[in-house]
């Protein structure tokens, strides 16, 4: 009997603790941080200035700076903007590093890309762009005829025909994956020059962004002058330097 | 005897323990996912189809037909399991009305944005009236558009010659129905529904 009860006191010890691995097992697995979509990963971060108009065109004007990745092809730090559709169609362009259209890249590489409809989002490599330039980069239908330019300085990098001949927002600053980045993520650069093509007839007008910085994963930008602004990732940052 | 009495014990305890397991992580998983979704969208580009974007809400469509003077259609089709959340006006340069329709049972406590009604499994519908260039061919259009959107095809609509496809929804990409009806252009998106839901709303729009 006493051999029995050892036994049963062996079985029924094992059973309750092999009960309460799977229970703590599944508390476990529930509690899991799945707030990873909350970080820079996904979606992405940003800095950016937007604003929510009837417009043929966007145009912003650039100094490019280093953006070398910090580690291998994981990073995606850009300078760029969008024109976005009322269907949730968007066109952007801009310059980046690091993964562009599936290839890798660590010097900067000028970009353009779709998401559209049906075909969901697509990236095309621009060409190379040098440390120090200044490009102005455009997204603009002034034909008003549904075919959209994408450019950058004097070239056409793109001609897209869309449903529409007016955008109903844009935006533009940085872009990035890395949450609380160091200052070399992207370095200080200046963006300015902010236009629109809209109004009655339309014409190149300054834009009237509403500006915002993500203070709480360190993506920044500062107003030098009422056009002129600098961005960055890591710290905040003066406007020290000229505009 | 007191064996089998004791085994029984013991798997009906074993049973319990996991089931309680169960309910726990699976209540526990859900309040997650609700938290995360709205952090994502918390998080999301900040400008991303604001309240500027679509114009001023209204209180229905008549509401939006009355004050920019335009006609406006309306669906007898749409899905039972969506409902209306709020029409936008946008009269400027452009007369746009959007339908923001969502999932009754979306976790999306204010939706606002066109991301907002995508994560609702929802549809919006757009009706655009603008003054046509004389020299833009409608049918040109369309073949070009259809030419240049792999996977957007040409459809009929109610006799009308219209575009759609459906995107891969378990991706999140877009589904789209574009269509005219005399002098209005229809786009209906989601990325809930394949074209042929779309196309069947649209062919019920009066």
């Amino acid at each position: 009997m006493i051999i029995k009860n050892k036994k049963m006191t062996s079985r029924t010890t094992k059973t309750i603790l092999f009960a309460g691995l799977i229970f703590t097992l599944m508390v476990s697995v529930s509690g899991m941080n799945v707030a990873e979509a909350a970080q820079c990963s996904n979606p992405h971060c940003y800095a950016t200035g937007y604003e929510g108009v009837t417009l043929s065109g966007a145009r912003f004007t650039t100094f490019v700076t280093d953006l070398v990745p910090v580690s291998s092809c994981s990073d995606t730090p850009t300078v760029t903007h969008w024109v976005y559709f009322s269907n949730g169609d968007k066109l952007e362009d801009g310059f980046t590093s690091g993964l562009v259209a599936g290839s890798c890249y660590t010097t900067e590489k000028s970009y353009y890309a779709t998401d559209l409809s049906v075909g969901g989002y697509t990236e095309y490599n621009a060409g190379s762009l040098t440390i120090g330039s200044i490009n102005i980069f455009e997204i603009s239908d002034t034909d008003k005829n549904k075919y959209w330019l994408i450019k950058r300085n004097t070239s056409q990098l793109a001609n897209i025909l869309m449903s529409a001949n007016y955008g109903i927002l844009t935006e533009a600053g940085i872009e990035g994956n890395r949450n609380n980045p160091s200052t070399t993520f992207i370095p200080t650069t200046h963006i300015y020059n902010f236009q629109k093509y809209a109004g009655s007839p339309s014409s190149w007008l300054s834009a009237q962004p509403t500006w915002d910085d993500d203070d709480t994963y360190k993506y920044y930008l500062s107003s030098c002058t009422n056009t002129h602004f600098h961005v960055r990732t890591g710290n905040s940052l003066t406007c020290s330097g000229s505009h | 005897m007191q064996k089998m009495k004791q085994s029984k014990f013991l798997m009906i305890a074993v049973c319990v323990i996991a089931i309680s397991a169960i309910t726990v992580s699976l209540t526990s998983f859900q309040d997650n996912y609700i938290r995360n979704l709205e952090d994502e969208i918390a998080n999301k580009p900040f400008g991303t189809y604001t309240q500027d974007a679509y114009g001023e809400t209204v209180l229905s469509l008549n509401d939006a037909k009355e004050r920019s003077r335009v006609s406006v259609r309306e669906s007898s089709s749409i899905p039972l399991d969506l409902e209306i959340n709020q029409v936008r006006m946008k009269n400027d340069d452009i007369k746009m009305i959007t339908q923001f329709f969502v999932s009754k049972n979306t976790p999306i406590k204010n939706v606002s944005t066109f991301d907002d009604v995508m994560d609702s499994h929802g549809i919006v519908i757009i009706q655009i009236s603008q003054d046509v260039d004389p020299n833009f061919n409608y049918d040109v259009w369309l073949d070009d558009y259809a030419k240049s959107r792999p996977g957007m095809e040409l459809v009929d609509i109610n006799g009308v010659k219209a575009l759609a496809g459906s995107g891969d929804l378990s991706k999140g990409i877009r589904s789209e129905v574009i269509f005219q009806d005399d002098d209005l252009q229809l786009n209906l998106v989601s990325v809930a529904y394949p074209k042929e839901v779309l196309i069947d709303i649209a062919q019920n729009m009066r």
